[in-house]
């Protein structure tokens, strides 16, 4: 080996995360030639040196913080042309359906007495649970599509902690996903000193949040107090 | 690639926050330490790890899952540095204030070590081959993971990376760090 090859033959044995005493020809090269032993120390040198750098550790809580950057959000004055809309469409829609409510529901009293008020509840849950998902579809919300299902079924009263556990979900993203209840994301800060004691879901949010509705149930009848759209395509 | 990242991307876009925290946790000290070596300055390092996870999980569905997931997230953060590094270029004033600051006091207190001078030469090298460099030897990437991070040839990359240790080790002889002569590297 030639001493202006030594340099480029170090780097390669470098690139291979070989170290240099390994190499029998660099080895041979260092023996005979003081000047490129000099190079290859000045290597090992920077080497040494770049090994001992010392890293501060990545902050702990970058988690929380990617979280509140990437979960979805409203502007408030966005919240309010929201708010102020559902509102408006609320009261046209109140209008319009309570008096066609009525009118079905004697008529159902009409053809059988007995059962009328079965009937009743029937009807409203069934045009409920409609407008409920119509309203929650036709908000810009991101609403998880599971949590609207989730409505129907056995666990639509059960606390989050076990419904999370049930379906599968993350407790936080059933909940974060919720908007309207509680701040803008269905969550509200709690005293961090009241979070000992939480069950495990409470510390899985990090952050010291929980939601302010105990089951979803409970969050859609928030919600539909908020935005009471009516499903107009099935009423009739 | 393992299937663990995979899954935990998947995870990541059905919106799972548990998923997200795993995620972070998993690589925040690979994109923290690239951040630091590239930036020098913990306050801008953190800022720009936590943008880039945050520009990573907005275009999660934008990642090939055929292809590794730490050079791509990555190449993400250093895109980051490279731009906070040129907002840094266009504030002058202010620039050539904390570097003279900087400068004056690393003399007297980062010549203590060798670590810390090796740190000093790192800063002053041109940003690909710095990046490079840190890749290489610090992440532990390979060339072909590298080429592709960093969009650019293999054999560039490698230039950049020799380069890169000709002129840390040029830096360090002007300091006196490591001596032309024979038989006399001095270690500070």
């Amino acid at each position: 080996m030639q001493c202006e090859e030594f340099e480029d033959r170090l780097n390669q044995v470098l690139d291979a995360r070989w170290r240099p005493e390994w190499d029998a020809e660099l080895r041979l090269h260092c023996e005979a030639c003081p000047e490129c032993r000099d190079v290859a120390i000045a290597y090992g040198v920077l080497l040494d040196g770049f090994y001992a750098l010392a890293m501060p550790e990545a902050p702990a809580d970058m988690a929380a913080r990617v979280l509140c950057d990437v979960r979805p959000r409203l502007s408030p004055a966005r919240r309010v042309l929201v708010t102020v809309t559902a509102s408006a469409i609320a009261a046209g829609l109140l209008i319009v359906v309570v008096p066609v409510l009525r009118s079905a529901v004697r008529a159902v009293a009409h053809v059988a007495p007995v059962s009328a008020a079965r009937n009743q509840n029937a009807q409203t849950s069934a045009l409920t649970l409609r407008a409920s998902r119509r309203a929650l579809a036709l908000s810009e919300f991101p609403i998880m599509p599971e949590l609207l299902a989730i409505q129907s079924a056995a666990l639509a009263d059960a606390p989050y902690e076990t419904l999370a556990k049930e379906t599968g979900q993350g407790l936080a993203t059933l909940v974060l996903y919720v908007p309207g209840i509680g701040g803008t994301r269905g969550i509200i800060d709690v005293d961090s000193n009241t979070v000992d004691d939480e069950p495990p879901w409470a510390a899985q949010m990090s952050e010291g949040f929980r939601p302010v509705t105990q089951s979803v149930t409970e969050t859609l009848h928030l919600l539909l107090r908020a935005m009471p759209l009516a499903d107009s395509s099935h009423r009739s | 690639m393992s299937d663990d990242v995979r899954e935990l991307v998947t995870r990541c876009l059905r919106g799972d926050q548990s998923a997200i925290v795993e995620l972070v946790d998993a690589y925040r000290g690979a994109v923290f330490g690239l951040c630091y070596r590239m930036l020098r300055h913990r306050q801008d390092a953190e800022d720009v790890t936590q943008e880039s996870f945050v520009r990573a999980l907005r275009s999660l569905r934008g990642w090939d899952s055929q292809r590794d997931f730490l050079p791509w997230l990555l190449a993400i953060a250093g895109n980051r540095c490279r731009t906070l590094l040129a907002a840094r270029m266009r504030q002058p004033v202010m620039n050539s204030l904390i570097d003279h600051l900087s400068d004056d006091a690393l003399e007297i207190t980062l010549a203590q070590n060798l670590a810390e001078e090796v740190e000093l030469a790192l800063a002053g090298l041109r940003f690909e081959y710095r990046q490079a460099f840190l890749l290489f030897h610090e992440q532990e990437l390979s060339y072909a993971e590298i080429s592709a991070t960093l969009e650019c040839p293999l054999g560039t990359v490698k230039t950049w990376v020799h380069r890169a240790r000709r002129e840390l080790i040029a830096h360090l002889r002007d300091r006196g760090v490591v001596q032309e002569s024979r038989h006399a590297v001095r270690r500070v």
